[in-house]
């Protein structure tokens, strides 16, 4: 089995590329998509002995590479769908999902099931049997959710819940956020800390970014542009990556999510332009 | 193509085994540079879990493995896999994860196989002691190890270990009063050991803000509190009315207009 972080080498550096707009030689997307296509599905199913025998997460960040490329052909993306559909029905446990045949369940793996089995259209009424129940009474005391039934609000864990609940448009699932979460969200904003925390009175980091900006996104909740600062001041100088705090070496990881942290705070400041002008409007079309 | 004989592994006890390499594909993406060992022990590997052999040799291999690269799913795994077909004691398997604790605090695999362990053992006694000195050990300074803290509760749900919780979560506070995973996790032996009737709740909210008199800007103790006043109005709880009377004379608000 390979290194089990490959894939998610080739995610965090695909992924922030992409949003960056930076321009990658066609040779690189199309060894790279050659690489993955044949590794990720070997003799019929999953493949075994890459990515660390068909776990769940490196599947997520191997497939999600991929669609930063371009869209296959269909007979490819045909194949896709069916072996990864056999192995997402492989791993299903009574309620919920596992990471893999050995592994632990956890909102990740939740989350994972239904980012993949959407994008690649197969998400089934078989896939989604018994687990809403999954959502029932799962939040913390203070309004977050953590790995399991009253385990420490943790910001990603939050982030992987409430972007499962988007995907099912039962109205009845807004009963399962907590009243307080919003200020549970806001708390996590520490302005004079200069960072977003995971989990109260623990020290910022920019990752956060992206998990906590991304529920401020999925929520329309505050997310102010002065937050912008800490991309600046995370940036290393000398290889202009990003790291977890101000001084700290860089790594792909927080790369990944501070430069998504910065596509939040860019939509969030067109929002508020575009808001701010149709408002414009409205009171002049009220003086004239 | 013969391989030349495993350096790192015993040659003889191997001789009869050929690694099998890992299949990058053709022209590969970067490359990891992997380690002499790193690509013997786990072209090993790959052989015997291919061949589907559980023998002792085996699991020596999962344990040279596990020490390259202990975020490898598959080799834990494969690891219990061969325990249980070798019929060893899964005691002593608590206690050879429980020497690699130190070096991996973060591994989600670690902690999981602890789990499994315990599981096949129906609990072990010296569970509670292990976590206590973990998360209270100088040297690591982790007492907020999320892994530590879940498997915690786990521990202490499954095998009714509640007595004594609150001692421990009043020595982490004295430790750390910030320590949002100690809060959390009164706030779980309250839920599961109580009935959280409003006598309850006004005990643990008086509790609370004698923390938040002693550090006001306790963010941790706020969310407390105000998880123990969830569902009820704040005028509810005697010790909220004494407190919110004591700032009021202390700093009065603004008359009205």
């Amino acid at each position: 089995s390979g290194n089990q972080l490959q894939s998610w080498f080739y995610f965090w550096f695909f992924n922030a590329t992409d949003i960056n707009g930076k321009f990658l030689h066609q040779n690189i997307k199309n060894k790279t998509k050659k690489t993955l296509t044949r590794i990720i599905i070997r003799n019929g199913c999953v493949d075994k002995n890459f990515f660390s025998s068909e776990n769940l997460l490196s599947l997520y960040s191997a497939l999600f590479t991929l669609f930063c490329f371009e869209n296959f052909s269909l007979e490819i993306y045909r194949n896709f769908q069916i072996t990864i559909y056999n192995f997402l029905r492989k791993i299903k446990s009574q309620k919920t999902y596992r990471c893999s045949r050995f592994g632990e369940s956890d909102p990740r793996t939740f989350f994972c099931i239904l980012a993949i089995s959407s994008m690649l259209n197969i998400l089934t009424k078989n896939l989604k049997k018994n687990t809403p129940f999954y959502f029932q009474n799962s939040c913390n005391f203070d309004g977050g959710f953590g790995c399991e039934k009253m385990g420490e609000s943790h910001g990603a864990l939050t982030y992987c819940q409430l972007a499962s609940l988007t995907f099912f448009s039962d109205r009845k699932f807004s009963n399962h956020i907590h009243p307080n979460f919003e200020n549970w969200l806001i708390k996590k904003l520490k302005p004079f800390e200069f960072g977003i925390q995971g989990r109260l009175t623990k020290l910022p980091d920019s990752c956060y970014l992206f998990w906590i900006g991304g529920i401020s996104i999925i929520c329309c909740f505050l997310f102010p542009i002065e937050f912008l600062n800490i991309i600046l001041f995370c940036k290393e100088k000398k290889t202009q990556g990003f790291c977890d705090q101000i001084g700290k070496i860089p790594d792909l990881y927080h790369t990944c999510y501070s430069l998504c942290g910065l596509a939040f705070l860019n939509f969030t400041e067109k929002k508020l332009k575009f808001f701010k002008e149709i408002i414009l409007k409205k009171n002049k079309k009220k003086i004239f | 193509m013969a391989a030349s004989p495993p350096i790192y592994l015993e040659a003889m006890e191997w001789d009869d085994t050929q690694p099998i390499p890992q299949d990058d594909g053709p022209d590969p993406v970067v490359l990891i540079n992997y380690s002499v060992e790193f690509v013997e022990v786990m072209g090993y590997l790959r052989a015997v879990l291919e061949k589907n052999e559980k023998s002792p040799r085996a699991l020596s291999l999962t344990e040279r493995v596990i020490g390259l690269n202990a975020a490898n799913y598959t080799v834990w795994g494969f690891r219990r896999e061969c325990i249980d077909a070798l019929g060893l004691d899964w005691a002593d398997e608590l206690l050879w994860v429980t020497e690699l604790a130190p070096d991996n605090p973060k591994n989600y695999q670690i902690w999981h196989h602890r789990r499994c362990c315990l599981k096949k053992l129906g609990g072990h006694p010296d569970e509670l002691e292990f976590l206590d000195d973990f998360l209270t050990d100088e040297d690591l300074d982790d007492g907020k190890n999320y892994h530590a803290w879940a498997h915690r509760q786990w521990v202490i749900k499954e095998y009714n270990l509640w007595e004594g919780e609150l001692a421990f979560l009043d020595r982490m506070l004295e430790l750390d009063a910030r320590n949002n995973s100690a809060y959390n996790q009164r706030f779980y032996v309250m839920k599961h050991t109580t009935d959280m009737s409003v006598a309850v709740r006004e005990r643990e909210i008086e509790w609370v803000l004698a923390q938040i008199a002693q550090i006001p800007n306790n963010d941790s103790a706020w969310a407390y509190l105000r998880g123990m006043a969830e569902g009820f109005s704040l005028s509810t709880f005697e010790p909220i009315k004494k407190a919110a009377a004591a700032l009021c004379a202390r700093d009065p608000p603004p008359p009205p207009p």
